[in-house]
């Protein structure tokens, strides 16, 4: 017995520090399928995914993360002024575009236009918490520069990221969702209805951004995602280069 | 003093509870009779199984519902064909606190019954009352402690659930935002004060509720 409880206490300092130099990136939970195996062999990072919203106040609190990425550049620009990133290094990193999905069989390769949304037969709409998740403030501006906003509301189910949208849709909990272009990774679950206008919201411009004081580990990594090789990965994923760059 | 916003989450989260209480309890009452009472083959096999949602993870569960209640599942088509769409409604919020609520429930309806001592209903049989008379007459009577007990603390663990209601009832303001994921929201919102107002909130019913048990609890001091 004691025996056991020497062992467990040995393994308290295994099981709480993190190893020496390892970095935390806060990602927006849009790119995680892009990320898992793009970082997959890279050691010394711990990435978490997150709704923007909700990553930014977590870098807010304290949490010990150097490099994050978020999918609107407000939620950055708020860290900036709190004085939590670096000046200078919130820079734009990748677009993105907003449309429009179903899984229902009725509707595959059917195209709609925005303004059928109001008469389709759709119960329930998910879209991001526009609290906390880019992907719905994006959707309600453009519902909203199409006055479809206040018709809708009843049916919009806000979830908490945009990958919870790709997956309330693809199991049929909603009858349609607001997801970004590239989340549609397996067109067999899910298709396009539309492709929303991008003059009908603010650019979707995910920014990177360095924590103030950001360990040379960090400016590494901060550095390594931005190289070209890694943009070209993406790009061929489907999201888009910053304009301006 | 509560603004609107505190008192519309707090009746939700009331009227979510007590439904899942609701409909939760005649089968837990039914179920921890039999269990209490009656042997039957694969008895034991049935109380685990009755038990699983007490340790399973709760997004499990939720998991499990979503997928039960959406089209992908026949029950799911079943209810959609009569017209029923219970995801992201609050008696979905209901339907998931139900099945989380419900092994507790279940253990303290079968401690209720096991608890009464079976001579005094043989004695009512021989005295010549029917079955449903001693149930009524002797055997509910004398179990009330552990099944209103049950009642409470099912009511505490519903009004606490988050993780499967998450999933299938999602967390709109208004419709399904109960406590706890008010809570959650306020924090992430960065709201801390609201937060802490829902805490405070939740602690006062949950010290209710608790004060409420003890003095139920069948094994407790008081009449024994």
């Amino acid at each position: 017995m004691t025996r056991l409880a020497a062992l467990l206490l040995a393994l308290v300092p295994c099981a709480c520090g993190r190893p020496e130099g390892e970095v935390i990136l806060l990602a927006a939970a849009s790119l995680e399928p892009h990320f898992a195996p793009l970082l997959a062999q890279r050691s010394g990072v711990r990435v978490a995914y997150g709704a923007s919203g909700a990553l930014a106040r977590q870098m807010e609190q304290g949490v010990p993360a150097e490099v994050v990425i978020l999918a609107d550049a407000r939620d950055g620009e708020h860290l900036v002024q709190q004085g939590v990133l670096e000046e200078g290094s919130l820079v734009p990193f990748l677009q993105n575009r907003l449309v429009l999905i179903s899984a229902r069989p009725e509707l595959r390769s059917r195209r709609l236009a925005l303004e059928d949304l109001a008469a389709a037969p759709f119960a329930r709409i998910a879209v991001g918490d526009p609290d906390l998740v880019p992907v719905g403030r994006y959707t309600l501006e453009a519902l909203e520069a199409k006055g479809l906003l206040e018709q809708l509301r009843p049916r919009l189910v806000p979830l908490q990221t945009v990958r919870a949208v790709w997956s309330a849709v693809t199991v049929l909990a909603c009858d349609a969702g607001f997801v970004y272009a590239t989340d549609v990774t397996e067109a067999e679950q899910a298709q396009i209805l539309c492709e929303v206008d991008p003059a009908l919201h603010r650019p979707i411009v995910f920014v990177i951004g360095l924590r103030r004081e950001a360990s040379p580990a960090a400016r590494a990594l901060y550095q390594e995602l931005r190289s070209p090789a890694v943009l070209a990965r993406l790009t061929g994923a489907g999201f888009l280069r910053p304009r301006g760059e | 003093m509560p603004g609107r916003e505190e008192c519309e989450v707090a009746l939700l989260t009331f009227k979510v509870a007590v439904c899942a209480v609701a409909w939760v309890f005649p089968l837990a009452l039914f179920l921890g009779w039999l269990l209490a009472r009656r042997r039957f083959p694969l008895r034991s096999l049935v109380e685990t199984l009755l038990l699983l949602p007490l340790v399973l993870p709760p997004s499990a569960l939720g998991f499990l519902l979503l997928w039960l209640l959406s089209e992908q599942s026949p029950c799911g088509r079943a209810l959609g064909a009569l017209g029923l769409e219970p995801l992201f409604t609050w008696q979905a919020a209901a339907l998931a606190s139900g099945v989380i609520a419900f092994p507790l429930m279940l253990r303290f309806c079968q401690a209720g019954f096991q608890s009464v001592d079976r001579r005094l209903e043989s004695m009512a049989r021989t005295l010549g009352a029917s079955r449903l008379r001693v149930l009524g007459a002797v055997t509910l009577p004398l179990a009330r402690r552990g099944l209103l007990a049950a009642l409470v603390i099912g009511f505490a663990r519903a009004i606490s659930e988050f993780g499967a209601t998450l999933i299938v009832a999602g967390n709109i303001p208004g419709q399904t935002r109960t406590l706890p994921l008010a809570i959650y929201s306020s924090l992430l919102t960065g709201q801390d004060a609201l937060a802490l107002r829902f805490a405070a909130m939740s602690i006062a019913l949950a010290l209710l509720a608790l004060i409420l048990f003890r003095r139920l609890e069948p094994a407790g001091e008081g009449e024994r």
